[in-house]
């Protein structure tokens, strides 16, 4: 087992695209490191930097402490899960078990060993003198761990492995995949766009955009305390609504999405001091869809769109948004019970202020 | 349009090219089966087509005049080697450019495209030249050599190599292979249809070989089936029968193959189409 | 090209590619070059004269010799005739094969035979079906349907027929593999632009004109463009069945080339008429990748 670590890697394609800049993280022994970002943030590129089929640009790659920047992909001590699973179409289940196996040179009595093993584990017994193509997705993909999983490398990468399955499926191999990756113990990257799974898998998560690591941390902190307004948006679905904020000093009122709201910020103050460096300058605020509630005393908003989910409702309204640049002005609230509102009705929506965070007007967090 | 007579007409017209189209191949068969006195002059009507009193005797004729055996089994050497090392070293050139990075490989892909449009013709002459400065006139060699790299061949290869999905090679490389294992292991079983169509399309151009034989063989024992079948036809006595024997005999391998593996040669032409 | 593979491998591939490299280099390029080389010369097989360089005195004499002309008009003359009937005939068979119905797999295998046949054989066997007097088989055949008003003749030994009789042959042999190329162009044509045009209230020979041969046009540029090189280099039949007569009725710059350089010993001077034939088909696949160029524009 071992732990890596990214130092300050850039990724420049031969065409001059960045995909990756200064890029650091740090992945502990035995962790399960969630990246995940939109598609093109860089994730896949930094996967396939630690696999060694991309160069680092610059900076330094490590596994278990040792510098791999030169090192070939077979020598990294890694093994990689793809998105299509990349099985050789021409051999049985079995030999694709056996393939890297008989790379590292292993005996036949070993080799037959941790292929029966890896088959039990993952019940691909009967399946082993079947080709992919007489497979189901889901069983490739099963085989594809499981041709990761015969080299007990220190390592796993996983690229989207998920991705090519259907809803049901993928939520029943994730189990499968956290049970797998706890009872091993071997240090895994994961990456995925699927912020659900990320946040179900993660036992961290490291965000990503445009090449840029955003925030990394457990999931549950990352969805708490958003280091910026992308990981905010990022997070949760839907994302945190993002107003415009000002505290004006003559009323003592923090305003909201161009006064819909008016708060008073004394309280806000006294729990947050630092607020008070923006008395007056552009700020904005977020709120989490969950927080609010219908109340008489709340501010009025028109309904836009209406989406029912049951047993509960997605409530789309407008409101404006001051700060140039946020082209984000659709707001949702998610509100218990079923759909009891109309496109075009009017309906008061209130929150407690404790709920809202703050950024900078570029979108970083206010400690 | 007249829906009714449509399938019809279209039989009608398919019946009567199909007819002109298999007439000399018909006259051929017949003729090979015949007395020889009889194939001029029954060439003129229907019994051109058919052989009453079939005999065996041109067949016979045939081995007793020439050694056609040596013949065919020239022609089979010759190509089998011209086939089978240009498969190998055509397929690993074409993969050297669509999946390595290595310095030059821009311009030396550029001057395999440029060499694509040089027909043998017009090289002929100096490359009869220099075969036979170095002496190598009347060999085998100097029949196989010369077509074993083929630029359209890694060309065809390049193209289909190019296509395959890289994850493939990129979970062989992770799992330890090396460039010309993963080359063996993973991308030749993979890459079936590429090497099918590049062999029937090198077979088709080489079996019928005939300038080139004509330029650098003067012996009989080197000498490949459409040269043997030229000489034979001006070796007199001039008998029709032995000669369309000799035909039959000489197409009938191929024909075989042909009809054997015919989707494939069909979709290997149909790749010659398909081009940048 | 794509991104290759990560890491330079300069060693594996120069161990790959060199085999097909070099001999590229060796047998064509090199052979190319010499070509160009020696039509500049006077060279010639056994020739007490000392080797000169003659600039391009071999092409003033090429083209002021009157077989040579005659043999590049020859081959003009098989490339107006030729590939316009092959093409079109390729064309008809293929739309009529283009339908699924019984049979027409064995039409598609029936066309497609002769391509196999080696051209020294098909050559061989049309000599005989050409054979002189009122019982050669194209003889009788012209009688027939001309209802008996066809004089017989030795078209071999024709100065108005030696010709014909190659292209005839040459026809017979090729048209399989454009039908075969087309083919699979037809295919190609998405169905849905058919059913749109059908919609639209196109009937069958406005589908053909709209749809079919706008949607075929560049796999027509291509084959024309392979027909053409391929009369260019036609030597075989010509040597198997007339040897380039009666007076040079049915020569061609191949034919001519080889009679040069062999049975004359004159290498430079065969040199020569092969740089031709290169130009001619270097002009041809530039016209050709302009038409096809201008093609992609419009669309």
């Amino acid at each position: 087992m071992a732990d890596v670590e990214y130092r300050h890697v850039d990724k420049i394609f031969e065409e001059g695209t960045k995909a990756l800049e200064k890029f650091s993280l740090a992945v502990e022994d035995g962790e399960m490191m969630v990246l995940v970002g939109p598609s093109g943030c860089g994730k896949s590129t930094a996967l396939r930097l630690l696999a060694g089929l991309e160069a680092v640009s610059n900076g330094e790659l490590l596994i278990g402490g040792r510098l791999v920047n030169e090192c070939s992909p077979q020598h990294r001590d890694i093994a990689m899960v793809f998105q299509n699973y990349a099985l050789y179409p021409h051999m049985t289940v079995r030999r694709n078990l056996e393939f890297p196996l008989r790379m590292m040179k292993l005996s036949k009595s070993e080799i037959a060993r941790r292929v029966e093993d890896a088959a039990h584990l993952l019940t691909l017994t009967d399946l082993l003198e079947k080709r992919p193509r007489q497979l189901s997705g889901g069983q490739r993909q099963r085989v594809a761990m499981g041709r990761a999983m015969v080299r007990q490398p220190q390592v796993f990468l996983m690229d989207e492995p998920l991705s090519n399955l259907d809803a049901k499926l993928r939520t029943q191999i994730r189990t499968e995949i956290i049970r797998l990756q706890k009872s091993s113990g071997v240090t895994t990257i994961y990456v995925t766009h699927d912020q659900v799974e990320a946040m179900t898998l993660g036992d961290r998560i490291a965000i990503l955009n445009a090449g840029k690591l955003q925030q990394v941390g457990p999931p549950q902190e990352l969805y708490d305390h958003p280091a910026n307004t992308f990981v905010a948006v990022f997070l949760g679905n839907p994302g945190m609504n993002i107003f415009d904020a000002t505290l004006n000093r003559d009323t003592g009122m923090l305003q909201l999405a161009a006064g819909a709201w008016q708060i008073p910020f004394e309280p806000l103050l006294a729990r947050k001091p630092s607020l008070s460096e923006y008395m007056e300058g552009a700020m904005l605020a977020g709120l989490r869809p969950e927080m609010f509630s219908t109340s008489t005393s709340g501010a009025e908003v028109t309904v836009e769109s209406v989406e029912s989910l049951g047993h509960e409702c997605l409530v789309y309204f407008t409101a404006s948004c001051v700060v140039p640049g946020r082209d984000q002005k659709t707001q949702v609230a998610r509100l218990p019970g079923p759909a009891l509102y109309e496109t075009g009705n009017s309906i008061q929506l209130s929150f407690d202020p404790e709920r809202l965070h703050f950024f900078t007007a570029d979108g970083d967090a206010i400690a | 349009m007249t829906h009714r007579l449509f399938v019809p007409m279209i039989y009608l017209c398919l019946l009567l090219f199909g007819l002109l189209f298999i007439s000399p191949i018909g006259f051929m068969l017949a003729g090979s089966l015949k007395p020889d006195a009889r194939v001029l002059v029954e060439a003129g009507d229907w019994r051109a087509f058919w052989p009453a009193g079939v005999t065996l005797d041109n067949y016979r004729d045939v081995f007793a005049r020439v050694d056609f055996a040596r013949y065919l089994l020239n022609s089979l050497f010759i190509n089998g080697m011209i086939v089978g090392a240009g498969l190998l070293v055509n397929s690993l050139a074409g993969y050297a450019f669509a999946r390595l990075l290595w310095r030059g490989r821009e311009l030396l892909f550029g001057l395999v495209l440029a060499v694509m449009i040089i027909p043998l013709e017009a090289i002929a002459v100096p490359l009869f030249y220099m075969v036979s400065l170095v002496g190598w006139r009347d060999t085998y060699l100097v029949q196989i050599l010369p077509f074993i790299a083929n630029a359209f061949s890694v060309y065809l290869f390049y193209t289909y190599f190019i296509g395959l999905p890289r994850e493939l090679e990129e979970a062989a490389r992770i799992d330890g292979a090396g460039v010309l294992r993963t080359y063996f292991s993973i991308i030749l079983p993979n890459a079936k249809p590429v090497f099918a169509t590049v062999a029937i399309l090198t077979f088709l151009s080489q079996w019928g070989a005939f300038l080139w034989p004509l330029m650098v063989t003067s012996s009989e024992t080197v000498r490949p089936l459409p040269l043997a079948i030229a000489t034979f036809h001006s070796l007199p006595p001039l008998q029709w029968g032995d000669i369309l024997a000799f035909g039959v005999m000489m197409v009938l391998p191929i024909l075989v193959v042909f009809l054997l593996f015919q989707r494939w040669f069909v979709r290997g032409v149909a790749h010659t189409g398909i081009k940048g | 090209m794509r991104q290759p593979l990560l890491d330079s491998r300069n060693f594996t591939a120069a161990f790959m590619s060199a085999p097909a490299l070099v001999g590229l280099l060796l047998f064509v390029a090199v052979p190319f070059l010499f070509a160009v080389a020696l039509s500049f010369t006077n060279l010639r097989l056994g020739s007490p004269l000392p080797l000169e360089w003659m600039g391009f005195e071999q092409y003033r004499r090429i083209f002021s010799d009157p077989s040579f002309v005659r043999a590049l008009l020859n081959n003009l003359v098989f490339v107006v005739v030729v590939v316009p009937l092959q093409t079109v005939l390729a064309l008809v068979l293929a739309l009529l094969l283009n339908r699924r119905f019984y049979g027409t797999t064995w039409f598609r295998t029936l066309f497609f035979m002769p391509v196999v046949f080696p051209l020294s054989l098909v050559a061989v066997v049309w000599v005989l079906i050409f054979a002189p007097g009122p019982n050669g088989m194209m003889n009788a055949f012209l009688d027939l349907v001309s209802l008996g008003s066809w004089t017989p003749r030795d078209f071999l030994h024709d100065p108005y027929f030696a010709l014909p009789a190659i292209m005839l042959t040459s026809i017979w042999q090729g048209t399989g593999f454009q039908m075969v190329i087309l083919l699979a162009g037809l295919q190609a044509v998405p169905a849905e632009l058919y059913e749109a045009a059908a919609i639209d209230g196109a009937g069958r020979r406005q589908q053909f004109w709209h749809i079919t041969l706008p949607q075929l046009r560049n796999t027509l540029i291509f084959v024309v463009l392979v027909t053409t090189i391929l009369a260019f280099r036609l030597f075989d039949q010509v040597q198997i069945m007339t040897q380039g007569g009666p007076y040079d009725a049915s020569t061609t710059v191949m034919f001519e080339t080889v009679e040069a350089a062999f049975a004359r010993q004159q290498v430079a001077r065969g040199a020569a008429m092969t740089v031709i034939l290169f130009l001619v088909v270097l002009l041809i696949t530039w016209l050709q990748r302009r038409v096809a160029r201008q093609e992609r524009e419009v669309t």
